[in-house]
């Protein structure tokens, strides 16, 4: 959960507006054009009220408080075992 | 005589009667409260998660269900996520006491449950990224008890029975059509991307197992070779109904590797099979006049 939950807050802008588009083609080719409203399917939030969540979510699977909260993004790939590719990055949506 | 006596009361067991539509409404109930319990202690519940976003799908009924806007009053409302749950909650427990006392509101509330269930676990996918698939037991199986006869019970239990088999069988299709059965690195390669944190964080027993699995990926093909199996013989289930009590230790091997193996939990499938548990009792022939 806590690593698919950064994956998708990551994606969620770019994904929402995509499904929004498809979405709207389909219903306007029954004559229900603008039924969808993108701001209904939309997420108002920001990274702040993001990391808020992140850090309750985390609280909740690690079992204590967390105080502060930075978290590095690494990509790996597999050789015989993971191996990791470049050198982690902080992520930027992340503001603690 | 005796002979007589004993087919007589062989066919009587046979018999679908009341007494198997309130067994079946238990045992859906009971699978539905563990689940519910399981779901509270891992904080897979609206007021527990507190969701503050969601993942919009190509969905199409899901889209309709989001022209109602309840997405926002979720994200915001602890008073509305905590609604949620409980009538999550209570409408299968309403539903079971209806249909233990046979009352004449356990259709209407069978398919509230139904369409609730829909709307509820609908919302939860998008926002808590738990696949809707292992939720659709409890989509789907309060239909069955729209029945208040066992006439009509048969044919619910039946039709729901069809749909669950497809759902499986249908899997080891798409396993054939998409090419996995073909791949003999497929459930090596599916092990490393769902549980890469897992291998690159913690040694433990699971993460030794995993590491193990990946290595040796024939071993891990074998795996994946069984649940491909396990999937296709439920199209058996199509043809006859002999083997409905096989199917389900089938079923209970595959949520229990599942659950093993990919921490996938399809123990919300598992009222589906008060289906083929029932699936070899036969109803008293009605006269057409009297249907």
């Amino acid at each position: 959960m806590l690593l698919v939950a950064l994956e998708q807050y990551t994606n969620q802008k770019q994904k929402n507006a995509a499904t929004f588009t498809t979405m709207n083609n389909l219903f306007s080719k029954f004559g229900l054009r603008n039924v969808i409203n993108e701001k209904a399917i939309s997420n108002n939030i920001t990274d702040k009220q993001f990391t808020n969540w992140y850090k309750y979510l985390m609280q909740q699977v690690i079992g204590y408080k967390v105080e502060k909260l930075d978290i590095l993004f690494s990509k790996y790939t597999w050789s015989g075992g993971l191996q990791r590719i470049g050198q982690p990055e902080k992520l930027s949506f992340i503001v603690d | 005589m005796a002979c007589n006596v004993l087919v007589n009361l062989k066919n009587y067991l046979l018999l679908l009667t009341e007494k198997h539509i309130t067994q079946f409404a238990i045992i859906y109930l009971i699978c539905f409260l563990a689940n519910f319990g399981w779901s509270f202690y891992n904080g897979l519940l609206f007021s527990v998660l507190q969701p503050v976003f969601f993942l919009n799908k190509l969905d199409i009924t899901g889209n309709i269900i989001m022209l109602s806007n309840i997405q926002h009053s979720l994200l915001q409302s602890q008073v509305v996520r905590i609604i949620f749950d409980l009538v999550y909650l209570l409408l299968p427990v309403l539903l079971i006491l209806a249909c233990i006392q046979n009352k004449k509101s356990q259709t209407f509330i069978a398919i509230i449950t139904s369409l609730f269930s829909i709307i509820y676990n609908y919302y939860f996918s998008i926002m808590s990224f738990v696949s809707i698939e292992v939720f659709v037991g409890w989509m789907i199986v309060p239909l069955v008890l729209t029945a208040r006869t066992p006439l009509k019970f048969y044919y619910a239990m039946h039709s729901v029975r069809i749909i669950f088999l497809i759902f499986f069988f249908s899997a080891a299709i798409w396993k054939i059509r998409a090419g996995g059965i073909f791949n003999i690195e497929q459930m090596s390669g599916i092990l490393v991307s769902q549980h890469a944190s897992v291998l690159l964080n913690s040694e433990n027993i699971f993460s030794s197992l995993i590491n193990y699995l990946v290595q040796h990926y024939k071993i891990a093909y074998v795996l994946y070779l069984i649940s491909f199996v396990i999937e296709l013989s439920f199209l058996t289930g199509l043809f006859t109904k002999k083997f409905d009590k096989f199917l389900i230790v089938l079923f209970c091997l595959f949520a229990f590797l599942n659950y093993l193996l990919m921490e996938i939990n399809y123990f919300s499938w598992l009222p589906f099979l008060g289906c083929l548990y029932f699936s070899n009792l036969k109803v008293e022939e009605v006269p057409l006049a009297k249907q």
